[in-house]
C-alpha cells in the first residue's frame, strides 16, 4: 500500500502510505505535493509551522475505539482570536480521522457524508447560509448547539493530508457541541462542505506512544 | 475516622467508666440520704394544690 | 544505527519576545494556544496570535505583586502545573475575586480561583450539566444546588497569556452552584455557555503552589465547603447511641434485689410525738451499695407522715441518713374532686459500706385540717388502725446517673449541631437564595425577612 516517490521540487523521499491520503507535505521544502497516475506533483508551498507546544506530533502514536492509529499529518488553522492543530489520523484499518487540538482540549473527529445532514441549521450552512450560535441542531441522536461560526484560515500543514491544505485557504466552520461531550464541526469553503462528528478525548485516553517531548516538562503518566 | 470523632468516642468512654464507678459505689448525686454529716433539714407541709 | 532510531530532540518550552511597550522580557509558555499575552512588568495587553507581537491596549501600570508569580510550578493530584495568566475579576469593581490560569502542554488547561481567602481548582466541563430539579443540578452522582443567580462580572487586570482575547472591562453572565467540597460556575456571552467545576483546595494543597497561610476554617465559609461538624456528629450520633445502649443494658442487668419486709409499725393517733423503731440487724453484702428504703402507709389521707432513716453500723457506729415522707391529700372544690400525693415514700442512701447495720425509723402522724381548727384526728383515728410498713432492698444503679451520663453524652453533639447550623447559615447567608437544610433551622423573623 505505501508508496514512496520522491519530491519533484527537491528530490527528498515522500511517503504516501495511503489511498485515502493522495496530498502531503514535503518534510524537507515543504512543497505541496499530489499524488496521480502520472506519479506525484508539487501544487504549491506550505507555509513554515509556527512555534507550539503541543503534545502531539507526527509519528505518535495511539489506540480509539478499539483501533490503532498513527498521526500522519497536521493542519493548523487560524481565525481571529486564536489558531489550533487539525491531527491526521491513520487507523490500522485504512480509515482516517482528526484529532482537534485547541485550547489545550481534544476532539477525535470522524467525517460523515454531507448527504446524511438533516438539521435544518446545518442544511443551511451546505447551501451557503450561516449559523447562529445557540441555534439547536439533531443530527444522529444528539441534540447539538452551534456553539461558534466563523471564517478560519489555514496557515500551515504538514505530513500526509486527504486534501491540500495550502496556506491562506479560507474556510467557513460551524462548531456544534452536544450535552454529553459530543462535538462536530461542518466546514464549508467555495466548492464544498464537509461534515466531522465525534467527541471531546483526553489525551491520556487515546493510550498514546511516541508524544512529543517538551523541554522542563515530565513525559506525563499515561504516556506508553 | 476524624479526631473529631476520636475525642468524642474518648468523653464517652469517660462518661460510661463514670456511670460505672458510680454503680460499683453505688453513689448518686441525686440520692436522698448517705453518710451522715449533721445539719438539719426542713420541710413544708401541706397540699399545693391551689 | 539507523537516523530514525535517534530520539527527537525535546521541543523547546517557551517562546521569548519582548513587549512593545515597556520594552521587558516577556515568557510565552504557551506558545501555539497563547491568543493575549498581559505585560507582566506594564500591564499592556499584547495580541501574539501571529508571529508578529501586537500591542492592543497600553498600560502604565506598576506590576502588582501576585501572590502566585507566573512561572510558578506546584503538583496537584501527581500532575504538574505551570502558572501563566492571572486575571483580576469583580462584580463591576465589587466583590472581587482572583483568577490564576494554569498550563501543563499533556494536560491543558486549569484554574486556581480565590476570594482572597479560599482556592479552588477549576476544570473547564466538555459536557453540560443535567438539571435534577429546578434548583439541583448534577454531574453523574455529584449534585450542585444554586448558590448565587446569573450577575455579570467582568475583568479588571490581565497579567500573563491567555488562549483566548481577553482585556479589562471584558463582560460575561455568571451563575454558580455548590455541592459539598464542589462548585460549578456557568459563564456565558451571546456566543458561548461554558461550565467550569471547581474543587475547594486545602492549605496542604495551596502549600505546594508556594501560597502559605491560607486559612483551614476560613469564615464566613467559601460555598462548597463541607461543614467540618456534620461529618463527626454522624458518626458521634452513632457512638452515643452505642454508649446510651450500653449504659441501658448496665442498668437492666444491674437492677436492683428484690424488696424485703422489714417491718409494720402503728401510727400512734394524736399529738404523741415522734415514734421510733430499731428494725435490724442488716446484712449489706457488696463493698458499697445502694440502700433503698420504702415506707408504705396504705390509710394515709389527708395528712402526711415524716420519716427519719438513720442506719448504723454496728461495727462502727458511723450513721447513714435519709429523711422521707408520705402525703396524701383530697378534697372538693369548684372543679370537683381533687386528691395528690401518695401513700408511699421511697429514698434511698448512696455508697453505704458492707456491714450489719440498725435502721432506726422515726415516724410522726400528722392530719392536714385544710386550714380549719379540727379537733378529730382524721386518719390518724385509732379505728382507722393507721400503720407504716417498711421495706428494704439493696443494689441496682441509680435512674438519676443515668440521666446525668446521657446529658453528659449528647452535650457535644448538641454544641456539635449548634457549631453545624452556624456553619451552614454562614455559608448559606452568602447565596442569592434561601438556606436549606440546617442553615434552615432556628431562623428568626428578622431571617425571614431578608
Amino acid at each position: 500500500m505505501t508508496l514512496t516517490l520522491n519530491c519533484p521540487n527537491c528530490g527528498a523521499q515522500a511517503v504516501f502510505r495511503s489511498p485515502a491520503l493522495p496530498c502531503r507535505v514535503c518534510d524537507y521544502c515543504q512543497s505541496l505535493l499530489v499524488r496521480n497516475d502520472a506519479g506525484v506533483s508539487a501544487v504549491g508551498k506550505a507555509a513554515a509551522l509556527p512555534f507550539d507546544v503541543s503534545p502531539v506530533r507526527i509519528g505518535m502514536r495511539g489506540r480509539a475505539d478499539g483501533i490503532g492509529f498513527e498521526v500522519v499529518g497536521r493542519v493548523r488553522w487560524a481565525w481571529t482570536d486564536g489558531s489550533w492543530n487539525e491531527w491526521l489520523l491513520l487507523f490500522q484499518d485504512g480509515s482516517y480521522g482528526w484529532l482537534g487540538d485547541a485550547m489545550g482540549l481534544f476532539m477525535l473527529l470522524r467525517e460523515e457524508p454531507v448527504a446524511r445532514v438533516r438539521a435544518k441549521a446545518l442544511r443551511r450552512v451546505i447551501e451557503g447560509g450561516e449559523a447562529v450560535p445557540g441555534v439547536e441542531a439533531q443530527h444522529g441522536g444528539v441534540k447539538y448547539q452551534v456553539s461558534d461560526a466563523r471564517d478560519v484560515l489555514c496557515i500551515a500543514a504538514e505530513g500526509e493530508l486527504p486534501f491540500t491544505a495550502p496556506p491562506g485557504w479560507r474556510v467557513y466552520s460551524v462548531d456544534l457541541k452536544g450535552p454529553a461531550g459530543e462535538c462536530a464541526t461542518l466546514q464549508r469553503d467555495r466548492d464544498e462542505a464537509t461534515f466531522y462528528t465525534g467527541r471531546y478525548v483526553l489525551l491520556g485516553d487515546l493510550e498514546p506512544s511516541g508524544l512529543r517531548a517538551i523541554e522542563g516538562w515530565g513525559m506525563p503518566a499515561y504516556a506508553s | 475516622m476524624g479526631r473529631g470523632t476520636f475525642f468524642y468516642a474518648l468523653w464517652c468512654l469517660a462518661v460510661i467508666a463514670g456511670f460505672l464507678a458510680a454503680g460499683i459505689f453505688g453513689y448518686s448525686p441525686f440520692a436522698e440520704g448517705g453518710r451522715a454529716h449533721g445539719g438539719a433539714r426542713a420541710g413544708i407541709y401541706g397540699p399545693t394544690h391551689k | 544505527m539507523q537516523a530514525d532510531a535517534i530520539p527527537p530532540r525535546p521541543q523547546p518550552a517557551v517562546r521569548a519576545l519582548n513587549c512593545p511597550s515597556c520594552g521587558s522580557a516577556v515568557t510565552l509558555r504557551a506558545a501555539g494556544y497563547s491568543v493575549t499575552v498581559g505585560c507582566p512588568s506594564c500591564g499592556s495587553i499584547l495580541d501574539v496570535n501571529d508571529a508578529a507581537v501586537k500591542l492592543i491596549t497600553e498600560y502604565h501600570e506598576m506590576a502588582a505583586g501576585l501572590d502566585i508569580p507566573l512561572g510558578t510550578r506546584g503538583t496537584y493530584d501527581g500532575i504538574e502545573w505551570e502558572v501563566i495568566g492571572h486575571l483580576d475579576r469583580s462584580i463591576y469593581g465589587a466583590w472581587p475575586w482572583e483568577e490564576y490560569l494554569l498550563f501543563n502542554p499533556y494536560y491543558g488547561y486549569r484554574w486556581l480561583v480565590t476570594d482572597g481567602q479560599s482556592w479552588s481548582f477549576g476544570e473547564l466541563l466538555t459536557m453540560t450539566p443535567g438539571y435534577l430539579t429546578y434548583d439541583t443540578l448534577c454531574i453523574g452522582d455529584m449534585e450542585f444546588r444554586r448558590f448565587f443567580a446569573e450577575r455579570e462580572v467582568q475583568v479588571d487586570r490581565v497579567i500573563g497569556e491567555f488562549y483566548w482575547r481577553v482585556a479589562a472591562g471584558e463582560r460575561v453572565a455568571s451563575a454558580e452552584w455548590a455541592g459539598p467540597g464542589w462548585m460549578l460556575s456557568r459563564e456565558s456571552n451571546a456566543n458561548e455557555v461554558s461550565w467550569t467545576l471547581l474543587k475547594l483546595l486545602t492549605p496542604a494543597e495551596m502549600a505546594e503552589f508556594g501560597v502559605s497561610g491560607v486559612p483551614r476554617r476560613p469564615w464566613p465559609p467559601p460555598p462548597h465547603m463541607v461543614s467540618p461538624h456534620r461529618a463527626w456528629l454522624g458518626t458521634g450520633l452513632k457512638v452515643a447511641g452505642a454508649a446510651l445502649g450500653f449504659l441501658l443494658l448496665l442498668m437492666v442487668f444491674f437492677a436492683g434485689g428484690r424488696w424485703s419486709d422489714a417491718g409494720w409499725f402503728p401510727v400512734s393517733a394524736g399529738v404523741t410525738g415522734e415514734q421510733t423503731v430499731t428494725i435490724g440487724p442488716l446484712r449489706f453484702d457488696r463493698p458499697y451499695q445502694r440502700v433503698e428504703i420504702r415506707a408504705e402507709v396504705p390509710r394515709l389521707e389527708n395528712g402526711w407522715l415524716d420519716l427519719d432513716y438513720s442506719l448504723v453500723n454496728r461495727a462502727d457506729q458511723k450513721v447513714y441518713e435519709a429523711y422521707g415522707a408520705a402525703e396524701r391529700y383530697n378534697g372538693v372544690d369548684s372543679d370537683g374532686a381533687w386528691s395528690e400525693g401518695s401513700r408511699a415514700s421511697q429514698v434511698s442512701m448512696a455508697s453505704v459500706p458492707r456491714g450489719e447495720y440498725d435502721l432506726i425509723v422515726e415516724y410522726r402522724g400528722n392530719k392536714w385540717d385544710g386550714g380549719y381548727q379540727q379537733t378529730f384526728d382524721g386518719w390518724m383515728d385509732a379505728g382507722n388502725a393507721p400503720r407504716v410498713g417498711i421495706l428494704v432492698r439493696t443494689g441496682g444503679l441509680y435512674g438519676a446517673n443515668l440521666i446525668v451520663a446521657a446529658i453528659l453524652l449528647l452535650l457535644p453533639l448538641l454544641w456539635g449541631l449548634f457549631r453545624h447550623v452556624r456553619f451552614e447559615q454562614a455559608r448559606q447567608g452568602e447565596s442569592d437564595f434561601d438556606p436549606t437544610g440546617a442553615a434552615a433551622l432556628f431562623r428568626t423573623s428578622e431571617d425571614e425577612e431578608d
